[in-house]
């Protein structure tokens, strides 16, 4: 049997992190969500194969916790994709070393797509 | 014997005036001497011993024209006594044993005796002094007549008038200059009464004041303003005069001079005004030298900087640039070399206390009347207030776009998970409820989306980030968000292809989609909408076209104001913000476009622009 992907929501509110959680799923993937994390630990834990990062959550804004997953060793290879309602999202994605973003409403095949897309573009594990 | 006696008596008579003779000429004040037909002196008095300094030793046996200081002049003395010319007070000029040089004047002629030449009978008058005190005149009259030319002359270049005034026969005359400044013809007299008539009468009092005063104490010197003759305008002159007193010291003569001096008056009432326009500026207004160093510093700078003048005039102005921009001043340098000016350029500088201020910068080059580069005249507007102000609004706009898409995202995204599943049931009416859901939530999409585009544009800034790009890639785009608007319209694509615009892409993408959304929401019953293009002379004419309800001739023209609504019944039952078109004619016009709409009610509505093919 195929193992499932492993994707990490980081997204404040709830209907939206439930509803791309059950997308997600739907769609074959494996999900891991959470409004903030508290520990970076708590995302290396779950060892995630996309990350999805809200811009706009509790504590630290999301491309500051994007940065700082980029630069920790064991996260830097997982893709990330900011979501925002930003309308700099692009430039935010950018400057934070994002692997790509989605905009704020968006439309659920986009989602799918963004994810696969990335994770095809991963190197084979072995 | 008596006639010896007599005879005796006859030589001592004879020989007591030959004494008195010899004792005249001898003795006598007039310097006298005879010169021989060689030229040589042979007899001198002591008067002409005196005059030049010498013994009878040293000058007797000399040629006269060894005391001569210019041979010609002897020389055509001895020619003329050689011919037997009497002279006159001959002008010559003799050298003194001292060297001085004696002025003299020489009267002579010659003794003959049976035609031969005995020696001349040489008188010489000396007018040393005369001649000295008549050379010292004629300096003086040189030199007065030099100094009255330079008088003129700056009487003439100054303007300046003379006057004079005889209070006891109250007569008064005027220079040509002084008429010339009162606007009086040449060739008119003038007197004192006119005179006083021409003064502005607010200043007359105090003009006649000064006259009374200066006739007792002697002095005048007063500014006041004259109303001219010939037009009648209003000028300022400054009179200066003494008074002269006869010997029962009474004022005799009262003299003076006038000069205009309107035009400095008003340069220094203009300079003053401009100081306190300066002075009192909210801004702060500096100025510096090629070099960087402050030369002027007005009261604003030294609010904002925390600086004095005195403290900052003579320093260089680097003292505000933070360390981290301090590559900015070459580069403004630079550029007011090449004569350019920088206007309202954003940076930072840093104030006395080391605070860090937001300030808008426009610094011109100045020039003196050549149209050289002397300085930089530099105006610094602390703009920390408007900067905090913006930081606080975009924050708010974010904040909004956040509180408002949220729920939007949530909303949609369960539409559309609800809608594939109703495809997957084949439950019709699901289908088309969630459908029409669907396409209410993507007009809210929009709808905020202009909301908050125009909520930034109200700062009057709208950045463009132009790239050249196909213009059917950006249409095909945009007709693919057309199922997501709509069910029951057929959107279509018109001769598209192969033009390339310069454009900000996003922008002109959501002009597009707005047009696209307009056309399906003022044609209910559905029908065919054309995007289209069409190409004329290096243009391309943009359009998007409709078969729905029209727009009325009025609502025309007021279409693409902000928040305007169609008063038309039919149109105004059609939900929006009336943000739409306005946000479209606004991003038309920052691409030097215009949105344009032509529509016949009942029958549909074409709107479309012009853009520059690349």
């Amino acid at each position: 049997m195929e193992v499932k992907k492993k994707v990490v929501i980081v997204e404040n509110d709830q209907d939206i992190r439930e509803i791309v959680a059950f997308i997600l799923e739907d769609n074959g993937f494996d999900t891991f969500s959470l409004p903030e994390p508290s520990e970076l630990s708590s995302l290396i834990a779950f060892a995630p194969d996309v990350i999805l990062l809200d811009e706009f959550i509790n504590g630290e804004p999301g491309h500051r916790l994007c940065r700082k997953i980029k630069r920790t060793p064991s996260l830097a290879d997982v893709p990330v994709i900011i979501l925002s309602t930003a309308a700099n999202i692009e430039l935010i994605a950018r400057e934070c070393e994002a692997n790509d973003h989605l905009a704020k409403p968006f439309d659920v095949e986009e989602l799918v797509a963004k994810v696969t897309r990335l994770l095809d573009h991963q190197p084979l594990a072995l | 014997m008596e006639d010896i006696k007599a005879l005796q008596t006859q030589i001592a008579e004879l020989q007591y005036r030959l004494d008195d003779l010899t004792d005249f000429v001898e003795q006598g004040a007039m310097p006298l001497h005879w010169v021989d037909r060689h030229g040589v002196i042979i007899w001198a008095n002591q008067a002409e011993l005196d005059l030049l300094g010498y013994t009878a030793e040293e000058y007797i046996g000399q040629p006269i024209s060894r005391f001569h200081a210019t041979p010609e002049i002897i020389a055509d003395i001895l020619k003329r006594l050689g011919n037997d010319e009497t002279l006159l007070n001959y002008p010559a000029r003799l050298l003194s044993k001292s060297g001085a040089v004696k002025q003299v004047l020489i009267n002579s002629n010659v003794r003959r005796e049976h035609g031969e030449f005995i020696h001349t009978r040489c008188f010489t008058r000396d007018v040393t002094a005369y001649f000295e005190e008549e050379k010292r005149i004629a300096d003086v009259l040189t030199e007065l007549e030099e100094s009255d030319a330079r008088l003129m002359m700056a009487m003439e270049a100054t303007g300046l008038g003379t006057w004079e005034y005889d209070p006891r026969q109250n007569r008064l005359h005027w220079s040509d200059a002084c008429k010339k400044i009162y606007g009086l013809p040449l060739d008119e007299p003038v007197d004192f009464e006119t005179f006083l008539v021409h003064i502005f009468p607010e200043d007359r009092p105090g003009v006649e004041a000064a006259i009374a005063a200066a006739l007792t104490n002697g002095h005048y010197d007063i500014n006041f303003r004259i109303i001219r003759f010939d037009n009648g305008s209003l000028r300022w002159i400054r009179a200066q005069g003494k008074v002269y007193r006869n010997g029962a010291m009474e004022p005799e003569r009262f003299i003076g001079t006038v000069v205009d001096f309107t035009e400095r008056k008003l340069a220094d009432e203009k300079s003053a005004m401009l100081s306190a326009i300066v002075a009192s500026s909210d801004d702060a207004i500096i100025s510096k030298n090629f070099d960087s160093m402050v030369t002027s510093w007005n009261d604003s700078a030294e609010r904002m900087f925390g600086y004095t003048a005195a403290e900052m005039i003579g320093e260089s102005i680097v003292k505000l640039i933070p360390p981290d921009r301090l590559d900015e001043e070459p580069q403004i340098i630079a550029r007011l070399k090449k004569g350019e000016r920088v206007d309202h350029f954003e940076t930072r500088r840093m104030a006395k206390d080391g605070s860090l201020l937001d300030v808008s910068l426009t610094i011109s080059p100045i020039k003196d009347e050549q149209l050289n580069l002397i300085g930089v005249s530099k105006i610094a507007r602390d703009i920390t207030e408007r900067k905090q102000e913006e930081t606080r609004k975009n924050d708010f706009i974010a904040m909004v776009s956040h509180e408002l898409k949220t729920p939007l995202t949530s909303m949609k995204a369960y539409l559309q998970v609800l809608l594939s599943q109703s495809k997957k049931e084949n439950n019709t009416f699901q289908l088309n409820a969630l459908t029409r859901a669907e396409i209410q939530a993507e007009r809210m999409a929009v709808m905020i989306h202009d909301f908050l585009t125009l909520a930034r544009l109200k700062d009057g800034k709208i950045v463009l980030n132009k790239s050249v790009f196909p213009l059917h890639a950006l249409v095909e785009e945009v007709m693919a968000e057309a199922p997501f608007l709509t069910s029951t319209h057929q959107v279509v694509m018109i001769d598209c292809h192969d033009i390339r615009l310069e454009a900000d892409r996003e922008k002109l993408g959501h002009v597009l989609i707005n047009l696209l959304s307009n056309a399906i929401k003022y044609s209910p019953k559905g029908g065919r909408i054309e995007i289209g293009c069409q190409q004329q002379d290096g243009q391309v004419r943009i359009f998007v076209k409709d078969e729905g309800i029209g727009i009325s001739a009025e609502d025309q023209q007021h279409l693409f104001e902000r928040f305007y609504r169609a008063k038309d019944k039919k149109a105004s039952t059609v939900s929006g913000f009336g943000i739409g078109l306005y946000l479209v004619s606004e991003i038309l016009r920052y691409h030097h476009s215009q949105i344009k709409v032509e529509s016949v009610p009942g029958e549909g509505s074409t709107f479309y622009f012009l853009m520059d093919q690349i």
